[in-house]
């Protein structure tokens, strides 16, 4: 490699600007952008939560407002466009309203674990020794149990509803993600940069903020967005078994579980709430799948 | 290596401890009332209290704790209050079924995902082995309760093939033991089906590429040979993620179960937690958890046995 | 416990010193599992003394102890032992704000320009940090940047570059620039041009040197080149084992070297005027196990003169020759330097 720079004080042509400057993350969004199936599938995203964030203005029925005289209408009727559930309301309508619950129940606690766990997962990487190992021996019996079962544990315990619901599975994913954060602190701070920045006399936390935060990012958030599909699963799974959304409330899972006793009668409306959860949740792992390749992370798997 | 095994097992002592503890502060730490549901409505605080020091609730928590424990270790989990029978009977009967169903699970999801997975090694880059990656990415992403859904409209309601409920043991004979096992087996699987083939898939292309491989190749084996070596040194991954899908099967049972009236553990939970019977539910998420580390620490010591390498390591 | 006989202060000491070190050390536990195994001594009684506006040269193989060296002076480690005072003040004890005062004094200009420039940030970001760090205003850090990176040689428009998209050469310019940053007065040196190509490390010596003349700065330049070395000190310490070896200026060093050691490092070099050295044997072995050294002198089981008594003491730092210091058993008859 060639050091086009002059020792002259003044710079000359040669250093003058020549490329555009650019980030790692512009370079991101470029490996990004060649993934067809990973920009469909972003696109779908944002069509769920434009829909879910405008749905008033898709639909004119109640999601709550019921007829018994039109009761499990098949998809295409007139008027409702994708059927009616057991209690005569208008499935578009509850769909749409249930897609902020169900996003909001999914990715609340993937956001939240985030935060925590990597709070936990840096300081445990960079503070090292005593305080480290403890915080990830505690993380490792955590990891004793399949997560699903021990957020519908907490929520047993905790009673049901969406506020516990999001609760239990912020704690489950605490420690997948501390961990992650945790071995991602380990490579960061053996670097020099890191020394430079301490001897520059910065405090821990800037350094942590400033220096680390930005370097153990991608590996979080490429796992971080491999839970999101996991977390809307189990969420909802939580509102089918009753532990989340209370029924009246538009909800995927709690709508599926009104609708099952129908299953004889209207099968493809009944279907529909899962195909909802399905199709948000194989959006979220493609893109997760992609962005863990565009940005070069290696190594972290789910569960 | 024998050191290599008993350490694996000693590490295992402190994972089944911190696993009594969650579950123990589960139950007595969190906020929900250990006592509902075991009160008459109209109870006052004196029959509260009085239930409480029978119970032992009042005695400080490490004191529970330890009492717990001992019980625990002589198999005792105590009475199920809303079926007035002991809770390891219970828990037992359970425990037999969900092993039934994981394994089943197990066996489906280990030979179609790693059938998979082969054939998309085979064949990286073709129409094939996209048609795969997106199978598994579905496989991994799909609700377990919302597959189970689909199959029952499929072939319950629609093609009348099987039965949607009603799981009453080996009883009804061999054949009507498997109509009721096939779909929460599927339904269970399909996360193994995803796992498995990405893993396999990812394990023999790394293996493909190694030396040994042109060498045979050179040597003028058989491709069916040469594949048969590749399998052999691709195995540890794939054996790995097996061994931890079993453990998962296990825990991602509750939701299954329950659609199909599986009267396993997943059902059991399911149940108590609405009769609010905790101590049958702590019970159950222990039994599955204790499985979830004992299956790890297999998974890890059968590696040991297998691989050369870690044999050495410590 | 130390014994003050055993070292005294460096032999070029002519007035107050800028730099003052006496009797580092540290010791590295190690560790097996959870029980300590043993110490590996990577600095031990290392003194010298560097005056305001000249540049200290450290040389040895790696493992030596003169990256540590370094990082006991800046805090990064702690000292075992030892006083340590810059400008005049003890720096050795102190809470977190004397640390901090002390890092506006003193400043690293690292090794690898790859790893010591964070990949995340841009360039103009990297070099404002240490003023960030210091509660420097936005404004005041984007001027003083700009200055900056025209000074080490660079254009302004480079500070919204990231890394990535610079070369090493420039990248080392980057990490000059942001040592620069708090405008210290002494500047570490650990290998800075050690891992560029050699068309782009007199360039960067070069802009050390320019940097030297403008900004009164005072070095300290850690390198296992000697020829890099020669160039840019005014005095050098040849290390050990974490033990100083030998002490001079650089002029005198390359003259006459007085250590076995020394002889060897230099006569392994290649140099355009070949014939004005005596080959002497070229090191046999490997450096011993810091975890193990040898007794006495350390370097006897690879020197090619060692006697009985290198096995038994350890040799005083003595001075043959006026201002050139040297460890080493073969100037016994020379009597000791007395320490102050």
């Amino acid at each position: 490699m060639q050091d086009t720079i002059p020792l002259t004080l003044v710079p000359s042509r040669e250093s003058e600007a020549v490329v555009a400057p650019h980030s790692y993350y512009d370079e991101v969004w470029q490996r990004f952008r060649q993934d067809r199936t990973a920009v469909v599938s972003l696109g779908v995203l944002v069509l769920i939560v434009v829909c879910a964030a405008a749905a008033p203005l898709l639909t004119s029925h109640d999601p709550l407002q019921g007829d018994i005289a039109h009761r499990l209408l098949s998809i295409g009727t007139a008027g409702h466009i994708l059927g009616t559930d057991e209690q005569g309301r208008d499935m578009l309508a509850r769909l749409l309203y249930g897609a902020r619950l169900s996003l909001l129940a999914g990715i609340v606690p993937v956001f939240l674990a985030t935060i925590i766990g990597t709070a936990i997962g840096t300081v445990s990487g960079y503070a090292g020794r005593v305080i480290g190992a403890v915080l990830m021996r505690i993380m490792d019996v955590c990891y004793a149990f399949p997560a699903i079962l021990l957020a519908i544990a907490m929520v047993a315990s905790l009673g049901a509803g969406v506020a516990n619901s999001i609760l239990a599975l912020s704690i489950v994913f605490i420690p997948p993600i501390a961990r992650v954060a945790e071995s991602a602190t380990r490579q960061i701070v053996v670097q020099e940069y890191i020394e430079a920045a301490r001897v520059s006399g910065a405090s821990t936390f800037l350094v942590i903020v400033d220096q680390l935060l930005p370097n153990v990012f991608s590996p979080i958030f490429v796992y971080a967005s491999g839970l999101v599909g996991l977390s809307i699963v189990a969420a909802s799974g939580l509102s089918y078994l009753g532990l989340g959304a209370a029924p009246p409330t538009p909800e995927w899972g709690a709508m599926l579980n009104s609708l099952q006793a129908s299953i004889y009668v209207q099968p493809v409306v009944v279907a529909l709430p899962g195909f909802f959860i399905f199709v948000t949740s194989v959006a979220f792992n493609v893109l997760s799948n992609t962005l863990r390749d565009a940005l070069d992370v290696k190594g972290t798997t789910r569960n | 290596m024998l050191a290599v095994i008993g350490k694996r097992l000693a590490m295992a002592v402190p994972s089944l401890f911190g696993v009594s503890i969650v579950i123990f502060l589960l139950l007595n730490v969190l906020p929900g009332d250990p006592l509902a549901g075991l009160l008459a409505p109209d109870a006052t605080p004196a029959d509260r209290a009085a239930l409480a020091k029978q119970l032992g609730l009042d005695a400080p928590l490490p004191v529970q704790y330890v009492t717990w424990l001992t019980k625990l270790a002589h198999g005792d989990l105590g009475q199920s209050f809303s079926r007035q029978r002991p809770v390891a009977e219970l828990v037992g009967t359970a425990f037999t079924n969900t092993l039934v169903l994981a394994l089943a699970a197990a066996a489906l999801g280990l030979t179609i995902g790693m059938t998979m997975g082969i054939i998309a090694a085979l064949r990286t880059g073709s129409p094939v082995d996209q048609l795969i990656s997106i199978l598994s990415m579905m496989g991994l992403s799909v609700p377990s309760y919302w597959l189970a859904v689909l199959l029952i409209i499929i072939f319950s309601a629609t093609l009348r093939w099987l039965p949607s409920a009603g799981m009453h043991g080996i009883n009804g004979g061999t054949i009507d033991f498997l109509k009721h096992l096939i779909m929460p087996a599927i339904a269970t699987s399909a996360v193994t089906v995803g796992m498995v083939a990405k893993t396999t898939r990812a394990s023999l292309i790394e293996t493909f590429g190694h030396d040994f491989v042109l060498t045979l190749r050179a040597k003028g084996l058989s491709g069916w040979r040469v594949l048969e070596h590749v399998v052999k040194n691709a195995a540890p991954p794939i054996m790995t993620m097996a061994g931890l899908q079993v453990g998962y099967l296990l825990g991602g049972s509750v939701l299954v179960e329950t659609i199909f009236s599986w009267p396993g553990l997943g059902q059991l939970i399911f149940q108590s937690i609405q009769s609010r019977d905790l101590r049958v539910t702590q019970a159950a998420v222990l039994v599955i958890a204790v499985t979830f580390v004992l299956t790890n620490l297999a998974v890890d010591i059968l590696q040991t046995l297998v691989n050369p390498q870690l044999r050495r390591a410590g | 416990m130390i014994d003050l006989t055993e070292t005294g202060p460096a032999p070029f000491a002519e007035s107050t010193p800028f730099l003052s070190v006496r009797n580092l050390r540290k010791q590295f536990p190690v560790k097996l599992g959870f029980r300590k195994t043993g110490y590996v001594s990577a600095v031990d009684d290392v003194s010298f003394d560097v005056m305001k506006g000249e540049t200290l040269g450290i040389v040895g193989e790696s493992g030596c102890g003169k990256s540590t060296t370094a990082r006991l002076l800046l805090r990064l480690i702690e000292p075992d032992d030892g006083q340590v005072s810059f400008d005049g003040r003890d720096i050795r004890g102190g809470g977190r704000d004397e640390v901090r005062l002390l890092r506006r004094g003193i400043q690293m200009v690292f090794q690898d320009p790859y790893t010591s420039v964070n990949p995340r940030m841009s360039i103009g970001d990297n070099v404002a940090f240490p003023m960030k760090a210091h509660g420097i205003g936005k404004n005041e850090r984007h001027e003083r940047t700009e200055v900056l990176l025209e000074q080490v040689g660079l254009h302004r428009h480079h500070a919204s570059y990231f890394p990535h998209q610079m070369s090493g050469g420039q990248l080392q310019r980057v990490n000059i620039a942001r040592a620069l940053a708090l405008q210290p007065r002494l500047v570490i040196c650990d290998e800075p041009v050690s891992a560029l190509d050699k068309s782009i490390q007199a360039q960067v010596l070069n802009l050390l040197k320019d940097l030297q003349e403008q900004l009164q700065l005072t070095y300290l330049f850690i390198s296992h080149d000697l020829n890099v070395v020669e160039y840019m000190s005014d005095h050098v310490l040849v290390m050990y084992l974490g033990h100083v070896v030998e002490a001079c200026s650089s002029e005198a060093l390359y003259r006459e070297p007085l250590h076995p050691y020394s002889q060897v490092l230099l006569s392994s070099i290649p140099k355009v005027d070949a014939e004005a050295r005596e080959p002497v044997a070229s090191l046999s072995g490997d450096i011993p196990s810091p975890l193990n050294p040898p007794s006495g002198c350390r370097f006897r089981t690879r020197c090619p003169f060692a006697m009985d008594i290198c096995a038994k003491e350890r040799p005083i730092m003595r001075q043959p020759e006026p201002g050139h210091g040297v460890a080493c058993h073969l100037y016994d008859t020379v009597p000791a330097t007395r320490s102050a």
